[in-house]
């Protein structure tokens, strides 16, 4: 057993869907706020995910591309 | 990341992470719910550790943990005593509903896509490429965004500037 992608894109996913409810359904703005930046929280942490797991199609048209520095 | 530690530490993180969002929607109290926001925000930290990501892991324990939790602190706390309950509103059943949709979709596309996964190697360190990348190919956005910060400030002192101030002069 081992931690993949996935893992991480589903806990992103669950912090979304918190962070939409709190957006949505708070009567205090202040609490809006908050499900804003835990939204915000969950898409970082996507990319993150992306970044470490995924295979970087940029660098790979950067090896064959032969005069860019 | 095959050692039984990295996988305790993710598995503890993802719990601490969700569990506390969970109780951010379940707090009666706006206090204890930015508290709860706190927790969460450091157990994404922790699992941008797991992720290899330290510069990531510092800047989001200083930015969000730090300086957005306290911004929030501070709504709270200069507005009336009346406005700090955490109720829902009227559209708490459709927002439920939503959530769960959204989430349910983005899961599930994630578990269906095939990835292209990369063979990854061990713990490396990023901070050192992303200064030099800051302050080397990308030093013109950097400055751009550094001047746009101070206008912000500028502006945000001269916004709220009281009227008697400027009648003085």
């Amino acid at each position: 057993m081992s931690v993949d992608l996935e893992h991480y894109l589903v806990v992103g996913a669950v912090l979304f869907g918190i962070g939409l409810y709190l957006a949505l359904a708070k009567r205090n703005f202040v609490g809006v706020l908050m499900g804003i930046e835990m939204m915000f929280n969950a898409a970082n942490l996507t990319f993150a995910a992306f970044s470490r797991f995924v295979e970087s199609e940029m660098r790979r048209w950067r090896d064959r591309c032969s005069w860019c520095s | 990341m095959e050692d039984a530690g990295s996988i305790a530490a993710f598995w503890v993180l993802a719990v601490i992470t969700v569990g506390s969002a969970l109780m951010v929607a379940a707090a009666r109290n706006l206090i204890h719910a930015v508290v709860a926001l706190i927790v969460s925000f450091l157990g994404v930290a922790g699992l941008y550790v797991t992720l290899s990501a330290d510069f990531l892991a510092v800047t989001q324990v200083l930015i969000y943990a730090g300086a957005v939790s306290v911004l929030i602190l501070f709504a709270i706390v200069l507005t009336p005593t009346a406005a700090r309950d955490n109720a829902d509103s009227f559209l708490r059943l459709p927002a439920l509903l939503l959530a769960v949709v959204v989430a349910f979709t983005i899961g599930l596309a994630a578990l269906e896509t095939d990835w292209r996964i990369a063979d990854r190697g061990g713990f490396e360190e990023t901070a050192s490429a992303i200064g030099e990348a800051l302050l080397d190919k990308y030093v013109l956005p950097f400055e751009i965004a550094s001047v746009l910060l101070l206008a912000a400030m500028i502006g945000a002192i001269v916004l709220v500037r009281p009227e008697s101030a400027s009648v003085e002069e």
